[in-house]
């Protein structure tokens, strides 16, 4: 019998392998809320259904106790796609499981792991979803294919072109980029697109950047503040594809043009592509974040990372814009630190020298 | 028949230089390659633009123009993730083209 797929979201053109006569919504209620015979079943109907389709994120929802993990225990698989795009793929390592021969199956389970131990240690938080998630990562995606991805349930990375690209499990910081994908998808769930989209993009690279910091120890003044430095393959004028100090210099070569990420709003990209430029115009809230933490000074996840990840869990909504972001982290950081704290004037000083608020 | 590829999106950001290929400059069995993946995707019965409907992060977007040498024209531009097998297939071929 042929296995059936698992379906991630936006998959739009897959027909549902496995169709229910009653539908997931009615069993999710009937689970939780139902006469008291009916919950179990209900709840066994429900899980049977979701892990034929192989669709985690449902069983996480209903916080079923033997899916929650105490904080601090990570749970990782890898997979092999072998160049093809059947998610997830075939299982080659799992937790505490030996190093791989593969060294992108070791990148994505060690840098998945520190990206684990950073929200913990840090914020407290059990995985993307802060009720245990296991985290899974697929490589070997497609053929020669310079891209990573969140697939709204696990992350994806490809070999890269080697010409322009170099494998993408090589940077830690496109681990904990993607990842954080995921947290915010769980959190503020930002609307990939426009201004929010940009947001969304931007968190990625702000705690994908703090994990790359926390692993190497470095203060706000010490690190490169780049994301993908390293990605581009030799003979690339580039030094990464995106920098938080100083975007729109990151990279410069005729076959990947240059580096248009803007610093400030007067320089805001227009136009329909990649979603409004979510990946373009987040260079402006990725400098604000870099400016409150070099203006703050040592680590940057403890007063700005903190701030950031406040506004985050608490503040932010779908439809969130660049001014609800200085306003959100703006309070958040007078609730933290106190009202006109050096911390709150450094975020707002921030958000205006990005021209973002007044 | 004419095609030209544009990428746009994905974790970098970046948009290479479009890929333009005529298949009358290729080999017969990469050109009747080419032939057979756009027939396979219907590519001339698609819609102008298509998106997935909840888009994942990091994703790529494309948009393929095809000139048919019977007088045919149509561009498509879409989601990666929206994208059907064959015309992933359709578009992986063509980008593939550009680096050999």
């Amino acid at each position: 019998m042929k296995k059936p797929l698992p379906v991630p979201l936006g998959h739009a053109h897959v027909g549902c392998p496995v169709c229910t006569i009653i539908p997931s919504h009615m069993l999710r209620h009937l689970s939780q809320n139902g006469p008291a015979h009916l919950r179990e079943p209900a709840f066994q109907t429900l899980q049977h259904s979701e892990r034929l389709r192989g669709q985690r994120d449902m069983l996480a929802y209903l916080g079923a106790v033997s899916l929650n993990t105490p904080t601090g225990a990570k749970r990782r698989t890898i997979y092999d796609l072998a160049h093809g795009t059947n998610l997830p793929g075939t299982l080659v390592r799992g937790e505490g499981a030996p190093k791989s021969k593969d060294a992108q199956v070791n990148e994505a389970y060690d840098y998945s792991g520190t990206t684990y131990d950073f929200y913990s240690k840090v914020f407290g938080r059990n995985s993307v979803d802060n009720k245990g998630m296991r985290l899974d990562s697929s490589v070997h995606y497609y053929t020669s294919y310079d891209n990573a991805f969140w697939n709204g349930a696990q992350m994806v990375y490809g070999d890269g072109d080697g010409t322009i690209f170099q494998r993408f499990t090589k940077c830690i910081d496109v681990i904990g980029h993607e990842l954080t994908h995921g947290v915010t998808q769980y959190e503020a769930g930002l609307a990939y697109q426009g201004q929010s989209g940009a947001l969304n993009e931007s968190l990625s690279d702000v705690f994908g950047s703090l994990v790359k910091q926390w692993k190497k120890k470095q203060t706000a003044a010490q690190a490169d503040w780049l994301i993908g430095e390293g990605l581009l393959a030799k003979g690339v004028h580039g030094v990464a594809l995106r920098s938080m100090k100083a975007p729109g210099t990151a990279y410069d070569d005729p076959q990947i043009g240059k580096d248009p990420q803007p610093d400030n709003m007067k320089n805001y990209v227009k136009g329909n592509a990649d979603h409004g430029g979510v990946h373009t115009n987040s260079g402006i809230p990725n400098h604000a974040f870099y400016l409150v933490a070099t203006a703050l000074g040592g680590y940057a996840w403890d007063r700005a990372g903190k701030i950031w990840y406040d506004t985050l869990c608490n503040i932010l909504q779908p439809n969130s814009n660049f001014v609800a972001a200085a306003n959100g982290t703006i309070r958040s950081a007078g609730i933290l630190f106190g009202v006109a704290s050096k911390e709150q004037n450094a975020v707002k000083a921030a958000w205006q020298q990005v021209g973002v608020i007044k | 028949m004419h095609l030209k590829l544009t990428r746009t999106g994905g974790f970098g950001g970046i948009t290479p230089p479009p890929v333009e290929v005529d298949t009358a400059t290729l080999s017969k069995k990469d050109a009747q390659h080419i032939e057979s993946l756009v027939a396979g995707a219907k590519f001339f019965d698609l819609p102008k633009s298509f998106k997935a409907a909840q888009s994942q992060p990091d994703r790529f977007q494309f948009s393929l123009q095809i000139a048919h040498e019977d007088g045919r024209q149509h561009a498509v531009t879409c989601d990666e993730e929206a994208a059907s097998e064959p015309l992933r297939q359709l578009l992986q071929a063509v980008q593939t083209l550009k680096r050999k």
